[in-house]
């Protein structure tokens, strides 16, 4: 396949979702909250997907910025009093640049396998540290209600599923936007470079270190918009939040829906979503049954759905082409 | 605090480290032989205690359940390793991570079903149900009973790794397996015998544990973080030091509880962030993997 | 289930439009067959389970007895497990009003995750009604007309319990001990109060994280020179584990047990412990030996539904008054649910004979006012059960901050 069938073919698959996603709002209150959700998901497992797929870093550790970006967002507008979005958006995304900054440096320095269990080991402290030492502020186990939808400062409201919808999309379709974009660039040819061979980019002259930690940092920003629009959506936030179980659903996602691909995070998040909400209406094994799926992927189907996908789409425009 | 409740605390500490002991030497072996992180541990243990108190249930003996759920954890173990370490074996560390946590998953829901969610508890066999005085004050004789069982096991271990034929292929094969290999020996056949030698101390474990921690869904969940913890700060190949940092975080765990009950869960695992980044092969470890 | 919705609906279309047509103006919904749906959040899973599974079988007595019909529509009762887990409540919330749209959402036992639940409620402006127990004082207090809880208020029992343990049972120092999260620490503090009002002084507060099985490291913690512990813990088997524990490290020759009624359960602990628990004074609302003609009633309809296996205890009476006192509420309006005014103002105006209260009703923050007892375990002819010493009549919620325990 062509550069330019290529691009043709993503511009396509997005003007789809993006037809489908303006429609949403038409349907009823439950799947306007059902599509809100995935759309938030979708952006915190795009970020694991930045690290993991284009990097190769495993890391159990991307709930710590998704939670403390929430975190931010509860505190400070339900028990500081501090609404405006952009204002909290700032704070938030300082917060987590510090946070993954800090611990970056420290935690690159380790290998593949090692790297995932500090990643956990240090969500778990994080985790314990909002339960236990800052609970006057967090709450601890109780945890923060009542937090209000964004203040944007401006006249435009966004208490209704829909109005909050939308701006979720917005968001969304811009994180999408930009990793397309860091992905295409040479930054992203860089990073995939290092993801299948380090040592040769070493000797290209590459400063990999570098190249693996901003992407490290960038990864924790865009979870941390998730986790900032989650705080939104959810109206509640418990440790939970910061828990390395969920940065453990984050990877399962990424690789159910298609490591390394742009629409795998969307696919992944929509699988876990449907199950989590909709399946657990009918039993109460979902997770086990999600446990059964990602197994499956792991094993006979290494490309996830978005692998599926495309390999649907190959077949159907006919003939071989190389992807 | 007085002096006999701080003993009895130190036991207590060891005791628990006793039943880490029976979970991490395990998942240390798997580790070390194979380059398998197995998070389905921790659901081995908690299977294993729940068919054991079902074996109880039903006949009233607890030898009985003992090995009931010792062998149900071996039986898992042997499933794990024939249908899903194989394919995973030279890929990426993080394969067998994720695969076996995905595993503990559906492993975890099974028991749901199978067992309820609600809490069960596990009454000490009759001739242990007692507490006699020491100190002044009384302590179950059954925590006791676990320490000498970890002890025991630990002895056992230690002869057949270093005293027995079987030991030393294991020994080899963690060492060097190209070598062994090369020397005519069935790796194949030892991880997957490892294996179910680990999963059968996980479910004997689960059992022999339940007295004291008790058995609910999520149990797998928790014992597996401290195992990992213990595997990572002690390093592998050693079984006199996994057996140390196992009491070591025994101790820590329940004096932390005592002491500093907001601070405890967090610094066992801040040592297990330093650990990694300082020193990957951990305190007693022999080599980075 | 989706084809029998279906054809309801479409006869009560139909029925509704023959309504319109005669010129009476009424628009009750009891002209259609719509049923009635009550969402359950509650704890199937999870260290809380056992309370809201025991109140369900409250409640299904209720249903059984009312053939599942209230003011000739149907009830159709949605439930959902929450896992005892705060963000599985919200969800579980959330999935109840929006994809099953449920009438009146139903909550279980999690002080918590109700405090989580009610802001939701509260924004989708539904009628939360508590029914297993979830006693903390953020659930109610501050006041919102849509959140309403039919079991207790932390406080209602232990400011008396409180002050009995000082002056009749004569204990000077105690000690507290839970874990720590609002639905415990809520009866601890409001212990306290009643009990250092009445000159008693809590010597230590003793707090752990929810969810640990091993009372032990706590107990070491213990100073000596204490008369007595008040403790609170959620759950069977964690309160069957501290007491245990409590005499397996010879506590009991050394401090005395003052207790939440979950302590002395006649079906539970009593069962287990049988003559050990002798003496151990607790408060309650219910007491399965107390001799009231509602409760024999109830007892009887219950040991006929379930057999012996388990012994009517104090969350199935919670759960079917729980039930009964909306569907009174419900009758009292025809059952129409769907005017949520009308529905908020019925349950509150609605009075109605305990189990072994007196009376039952709503005060004007939506809490429960009931009767609450002081009883203490005794040996009667060879039985070891409790046996009622005081009775405290019509208690309501204590005012706000009493039970907030300082810093959380």
């Amino acid at each position: 396949m062509t550069e330019t069938t290529q691009r043709w073919k993503s511009i396509i698959t997005a003007a789809c979702f993006g037809a489908f996603a303006l429609v949403v709002p038409a349907l009823p209150e439950y799947a306007v909250t059902l599509a809100t959700s995935i759309l938030i998901t979708s952006i915190y497992v795009s970020s694991a997907n930045l690290l993991t797929g284009y990097t190769g870093l495993v890391s159990l550790g991307q709930a710590i910025f998704w939670g403390s970006a929430a975190y931010v967002v509860a505190i400070l507008s339900v028990r500081a009093g501090i609404t405006n979005f952009f204002l909290l958006l700032l704070v938030a995304l300082c917060v987590v640049v510090l946070i993954s900054a800090f611990f970056g440096v420290l935690a690159l320095r380790v290998k593949r396998l090692y790297f995932m269990i500090v990643t956990f080991a240090f969500g778990h402290v994080v985790w314990c540290v909002a339960m236990y030492p800052m609970q006057g502020i967090t709450r601890g186990y109780d945890g923060i209600k009542d937090i209000a939808r964004p203040d944007l400062g401006l006249s435009i409201s966004l208490t209704s599923g829909a109005q909050f919808y939308y701006f979720v999309l917005v968001i969304a379709a811009l994180c999408f936007l930009f990793i397309y974009l860091v992905t295409r660039s040479p930054f992203g040819r860089a990073m995939m470079g290092i993801r299948d061979n380090e040592h040769r980019m070493v000797a290209l002259g590459y400063n990999t270190f570098l190249y693996k930690y901003i992407t490290y940092v960038l990864s924790a920003i865009i979870a941390g918009i998730a986790g900032m629009l989650f705080a939104y959506f959810n109206g509640y936030v418990n440790p939970a939040e910061l828990h390395w179980l969920w940065s453990g659903d984050a990877l399962m996602m990424m690789f159910i829906g298609g490591i390394g691909t742009l629409w795998g995070p969307l696919w992944g998040a929509l699988a876990y979503t449907g199950l989590r909400y909709w399946i657990s209406s009918y039993t109460m094994y979902w997770f086990g049954i999600e446990g059964i799926i990602f197994i499956l992927v792991v094993l006979f189907f290494r490309g996830g759905i978005a692998g599926f996908v495309a390999g649907m789409q190959r077949r159907l425009s006919g003939g071989r082409t190389k992807d | 605090m007085e002096f006999s409740v701080a003993v009895a605390q130190v036991l207590n500490g060891i005791a628990f480290g006793m039943l880490l002991f029976l979970l991490a030497a395990g998942l240390s072996l798997m580790f070390g032989l194979m380059g398998v992180v197995n998070l389905a541990h921790g659901a081995y243990f908690m299977v294993g205690g729940y068919v054991g108190l079902t074996i109880l249930e039903m006949t009233g003996s607890f030898w009985l359940a003992i090995l009931g759920g010792a062998a149900s954890g071996a039986f898992l173990g042997f499933l794990t390793e024939r249908f899903f370490m194989r394919r995973v074996y030279g890929l990426h560390g993080h394969e067998s991570i994720l695969l076996t946590f995905a595993l503990s998953i559906v492993l975890s829901d099974f028991s749901l079903f199978l067992w309820t969610g609600t809490p069960r508890w596990v009454q000490p066999p009759g001739f242990l149900d007692f507490s006699f005085s020491f100190f002044g004050n009384p302590y179950p004789a059954y925590r006791l009973a676990i320490i000498a069982v970890g002890v025991l096991v630990f002895i056992v271990l230690y002869l057949f790794q270093e005293k027995t034929l079987w030991g030393a292929i294991v020994r080899a094969g963690v060492d060097d397996k190209e070598m062994a290999t090369g020397l005519g020996i069935n790796i194949p056949l030892v991880f997957t015998a490892v294996f179910c030698l680990g999963a059968f101390l996980a479910g004997f474990g689960g059992f022999v544990g339940a007295p004291i921690l008790g058995l609910h869904i999520g149990l797998d969940v928790e014992i597996i973080m401290l195992a990992l913890a213990v595997v990572i700060v002690g390093g592998i190949g050693s079984l006199p030091g996994c057996l140390t940092t196992c009491l070591l975080l025994g101790l820590s765990d329940t004096l932390g509880k005592v002491m500093w009950p907001k601070y405890a869960s967090l610094t066992i695992y801040l040592v297990v962030v330093i650990v990694l980044l300082v020193k990957p092969s951990g305190l007693f470890g022999k080599e980075t993997r | 289930m989706k084809r029998k919705q279906g054809s309801v609906r479409i006869f009560a279309l139909f029925a509704v439009l023959v309504l319109v047509m005669l010129p009476f103006g009424f628009v009750w919904a009891q002209a259609s067959k719509e049923p009635i749906k009550i969402g359950m959040d509650i704890e199937m899973t999870g260290v809380m389970s056992e309370t809201s599974m025991n109140a369900k079988m409250g409640y299904d007595l209720y249903l059984q007895e009312i053939k599942n019909t209230i003011a000739g529509r149907p009830i159709k009762i949605i439930e959902y497990d929450n896992k005892t887990d705060p963000k599985v409540s919200v969800e579980v919330a959330q999935k109840l009003v929006e994809k099953d749209k449920v009438d009146i959402l139903c909550f279980g036992t999690n002080s918590a995750a109700a405090i989580a639940v009610r802001g939701y409620a509260e924004k989708a402006k539904v009628p939360m009604v508590v029914v297993a127990m979830a006693g903390a004082e953020r659930v109610t207090l501050p006041p919102n007309k849509y959140i309403l809880r039919m079991t207790y208020a932390d406080g209602q029992m232990e400011l008396s319990l409180g002050k009995y343990a000082a002056e009749k049972l004569g204990y000077k120092n105690m000690v507290l001990m839970g874990p720590d999260y609002a639905g415990s620490t809520g009866k601890l503090y409001a212990f306290q109060q009643g009990f250092e009002k009445a000159g008693g002084k809590i010597a230590q507060t003793i707090v752990w994280p929810l969810g640990e099985m091993d009372m032990a490291p706590y107990f070491a913690r213990l100073q000596p020179g204490v008369d007595a512990i008040f403790p609170f813990i959620p759950g069977d088997i964690s309160i069957n584990r501290f007491i245990s524990q409590y005499f397996e490290l010879g506590l009991d020759k050394k401090i005395k047990l003052c207790t939440h009624w979950t302590f002395t359960e006649d079906y539970f602990t009593l069962q287990t412990f049988k003559d050990k628990m002798v003496g151990v004074v607790s408060g309650a609302h219910y007491t399965p030996g107390y001799d009231t003609p509602e409760n024999k009633r109830l007892t009887e309809r219950y040991y006929a539904k379930y057999g012996k296996k388990k012994m009517m205890n104090s969350d199935v009476a919670i759960g079917y008054e729980s039930m009964k006192f909306i569907g009174s509420a419900l009758n009292s309006i025809k059952g129409n649910v769907e005017d949520t005014e009308a529905f908020l103002k019925a349950m509150h105006s609605t009075k109605m004979k305990g189990v072994n209260s007196t009376s039952i009703s709503i005060d004007a923050n939506g809490n429960v006012v009931r009767d609450f007892f002081i009883r203490q375990v005794q040996k009667k002819d060879g039985v070891v059960m409790n046996v009622v010493l005081d009775v405290i009549p019509q208690v309501a919620q204590p005012p706000a901050g009493t039970t907030v325990m300082p810093g959380k």
